[in-house]
């Protein structure tokens, strides 16, 4: 049971922290929370079904593909929206990537309707471990791989790339990264993509995973937020952990409390950090 | 439509734009003169809803309830729960940054939601509470909808006097001072947390004030019926579009917010009916364009803040 | 070098600096002392342009610099070293410092051995995050990121500030020992005595205007100024 709730709450927390990676460091480099995160994913996790079920492509190809147009969205957004703009104060910028996430959905809800779709026909068989103490399928396990080599190349280009380095510099403090001579214009366009192509593929998993449906993306946001103030805002490594943090604290949570709260768990964690270290644990921005 | 079928209407429509002006009341002492972010108003809303709905019905096997409390005693109660509700959130969150607040009132909203749609003895679940009573029904007779719009407005006409009051105080100029510089608000002494802690607790008062009024005038609540994001949207767009900071703009944008919600409604009922969905998207959609149009190339809305003297 | 000809700067439409003119001349260290206040580090922003500057002229190298990007600036040989906030706290040293190679990567390895040389205590914690070293050594950071960039020009904003008093004399002297590698130095400087020292020349300035203008020694000697400006 707990070895069960442990796997679920590994790959819903990988989801999280794939989110949260883009999440964490838009907030860290452009200071303000990107409340229509959620409904990229959402849009990623569509265009894929589009791509695989409606137009019969192969997964890995759509999964590329949507990716792509997904960052192609987030920076667009970013040169019509936000960077339009910037100096307003940050809850301004904030009601328009509310504004955002409100079209996106509403588009999808248009084009897809609000019915369960899913990614792959058929019910799969999982393979089972430990006399059923242990169900997992072949999907889950893809997505566990996946989540891995992402994060890892997420680790390699931000600690060994110079436009990684400069997107974490960025984010510490951007004040200074100008003064270095950053091209922060372009930090901030590659922060976009990359956060882009992670939340589509994050949205892509979690429909692997379970189905799409056009909320999918909303309701992974406050888990994401509450992943990104654990780890401390503007830290990647920091919503990593956090994110596996809240999605294992989530699946665990269904042992004492009804299933139906679960969502309330992320947000019962943030609070308490909130009261507790707002600066996150591994961050130091409030 | 004949003259009185016009009538009745408009007293349908204002009575619905009076309800979410209180809403975006309420906005505005937190978003215009405090600064602070919102985003869960469909959560206040709700609480008061419920809380009118469950302290004025008759008893009923299917939920709390049976306390028939008058609509004076609920609306009161709505506010309070309100805000309590939104002290409550205050407390982790209005020490730090503004995002802080705006990703936990999602959260709350959200939690309310969830609360309503599964403590079925609370609140019977996703099937809602139904014949909610409606005040002074039987005095005013066929004119109890005009009756009702009076009451809006009395309601409204309180909470701007207590907002415009407020804001013309020593207490309002501080609250503005917070806004524009919390850390010269603080170098001079400034209790920050308590004043942004009245700003939310007072605007969430009216929010629950215009839950229970809602409750009251459609007779029927259910956590499906608050649409979160969507309510939440539109009082923030009146707020926008009206002018932040100005309680009289505030006011102009609700009814001129509502107007074009209701609007498209009218536009898109036409369309058959296996597009209702679409058209439901479609209507946010456009909002949606709207409320960006105005915030790239309106920043102070239709009426800007005033100037005080300091 | 650097020639800044009666320039008025501020924020917005609050001016605080009401035209003020300098020289620098190359191999000098110059110091701006004054006051809280006075508009010392408005004025050193200014030349970098980092405020608003209403009014004036700045050249450098006898090309006009007036609101230059800070890309363009860093290429033609300034780098300015904020008061605070100076570092990256989460990257490590190293890192704090290859970003200072951010603009051009030629030579950046002799570059970072020249810093490892001018501050050895960076060379043991290179791996180190940044947040987590001691207030003097943050200050080598930040100075060693800025000579990455091979400046002919350092505008150092208040280096000691907030440091630790051991730290104080340990970092003027690095600011002494910098120069000597044939970099030219501006800097704004709180502890006026030890900067006026160590400085061929100086500015005294009080409220957003020039008060005095001399040599080191000059200014120190300055009866006036040493009673209105140098605490007695």
């Amino acid at each position: 049971m707990v070895l069960q709730l442990l796997l679920n709450g590994l790959i819903y927390g990988s989801i999280i922290a794939l989110g949260g990676i883009g999440l964490t460091l838009i907030y860290g480099i452009l200071n303000f929370g990107h409340f229509a995160h959620g409904d990229l994913m959402t849009l990623g996790a569509y265009l894929a079904y589009l791509f695989t079920v409606q137009l019969a492509l192969p997964l890995p190809f759509s999964f590329v593909i949507a990716g792509l147009l997904t960052a192609a969205t987030a920076n667009l957004l970013d040169k019509i929206l936000y960077k339009k703009l910037e100096g307003r104060d940050s809850v301004t910028i904030m009601i328009s990537a509310v504004g955002a996430a409100l079209i996106i959905r509403n588009l999808i809800l248009m084009s897809w309707g609000p019915q369960l779709k899913f990614l792959e026909r058929g019910i799969e068989m999982p393979l089972v471990f430990f006399d059923g103490l242990l169900r997992i399928t072949r999907t889950q396990i893809m997505i566990l791989i996946l989540s891995v080599i992402f994060v890892t190349a997420v680790h390699l280009f931000l600690s060994k790339t110079k436009l990684g380095k400069a997107m974490r510099a960025m984010s510490d403090n951007t004040a200074l990264a100008k003064i270095t001579g950053i091209n922060t214009e372009r930090v901030i366009f590659w922060t976009w993509f990359m956060s882009g192509i992670l939340t589509s593929s994050a949205g892509i998993f979690l429909a692997m995973d379970t189905h799409l449906i056009p909320e999918m993306g909303w309701n992974l946001l406050l888990p994401m937020f509450a992943a990104v103030i654990l780890g401390g805002i503007g830290n990647p490594y920091g919503a990593i952990v956090g994110g596996l943090a809240i999605g294992i604290s989530q699946e665990i949570s269904t042992m004492f409390i009804a299933a139906s709260y679960k969502p309330a768990v992320a947000f019962a964690i943030m609070i308490l950090m909130l009261l507790v270290k707002p600066s996150g644990l591994m961050g130091k921005k409030v | 439509m004949t003259i009185s079928g016009l009538l009745s209407y408009l007293i349908f429509f204002l009575t619905f734009a009076g309800i979410y002006a209180i809403m975006a009341l309420g906005l505005n002492m937190q978003r215009g003169f405090a600064g602070l972010f919102n985003i869960g108003i469909a959560g206040f809303w709700a609480v008061g809803a419920y809380t009118a709905a469950i302290l004025t019905k008759s008893p009923s096997p299917n939920h709390l309830g049976g306390f028939n409390t008058p609509i004076i005693i609920s609306l009161l109660a709505a506010g309070i729960f309100s805000a309590i509700l939104a002290f409550l959130i205050g407390i982790p969150t209005l020490r730090l940054r503004e995002d802080y607040l705006g990703i936990s009132t999602i959260g709350i909203a959200e939690i309310i939601r969830l609360i309503f749609t599964n403590e079925a003895w609370l609140s019977y679940g996703v099937r809602g509470i139904s014949s909610i009573p409606k005040p002074f029904r039987d005095i005013f007779g066929q004119y109890y909808n005009l009756s009702f719009l009076a009451l809006v407005l009395i309601v409204i006409a309180i909470f701007y006097y207590l907002s415009e009051k407020g804001i013309k105080s020593p207490w309002g100029r501080v609250l503005r001072a917070i806004r524009e510089d919390e850390e010269v608000a603080k170098a001079s002494g400034k209790n920050v947390f308590r004043y942004r802690m009245e700003a939310l607790v007072f605007g969430a008062f009216m929010m629950g004030v215009g839950g229970a009024l809602y409750a009251h005038f459609t007779g029927f609540i259910s956590p499906e019926a608050f649409m979160p994001m969507q309510t939440t949207f539109i009082v923030w767009i009146m707020l926008i579009i009206g002018g932040s900071a100005n309680n009289f703009g505030v006011l102009i944008g609700a009814v001129i917010t509502w107007g074009i919600w209701t609007g498209t409604e009218t536009i898109t009922s036409m369309l058959p009916a296996q597009y209702v969905t679409q058209a439901a998207a479609f209507r946010v959609i456009l909002i949606g364009v709207f409320l960006e149009i105005i915030l790239l190339n309106m920043p102070d809305g239709l009426f800007p803040e005033r100037k005080f003297k300091a | 070098m650097l020639e800044v000809n009666n320039i008025r700067a501020g924020y917005g439409e609050i001016e605080i600096i009401h035209g003020l003119s300098l020289t620098v001349n190359k191999g000098e260290i110059v110091s701006i002392v004054g006051p809280n206040g006075s508009g010392k580090s408005t004025f050193l922003k200014s030349i970098f342009s980092l405020v608003d500057i209403m009014d004036g002229q700045i050249t450098f190298q006898n090309e006009i610099l007036n609101n230059a990007a800070t890309d363009e600036m860093i290429k033609k040989g300034l780098s300015f070293v904020p008061q605070t906030d100076n570092i990256f706290p989460s990257l490590t040293v190293h890192e704090n410092l290859e970003l200072g190679g951010y603009i051009s990567r030629k030579k950046l390895k002799d570059r970072l051995d020249l810093v490892y040389d001018l501050f050895p205590p960076l060379l043991a914690k290179k791996k180190k995050r940044a947040g987590t070293l001691s207030g003097g050594q943050r200050q080598m950071v930040a100075f060693g990121r800025a000579l990455i960039m091979k400046p002919k020009l350092l505008l150092l904003d208040e280096p000691t500030a907030g440091l630790a008093p051991m730290y104080i004399q340990l970092i003027l002297d690095k600011v002494k020992a910098i120069n000597e590698t044939g970099v030219t130095i501006l800097m704004v400087e709180q502890n006026a005595k030890k900067a006026l020292e160590m400085s061929d020349r100086g500015y005294v300035l009080a409220a957003g205007v020039k008060k005095y203008e001399d040599s080191g020694r000059a200014l120190l000697e300055n009866e006036e100024v040493a009673q209105l400006f140098l605490g007695g």
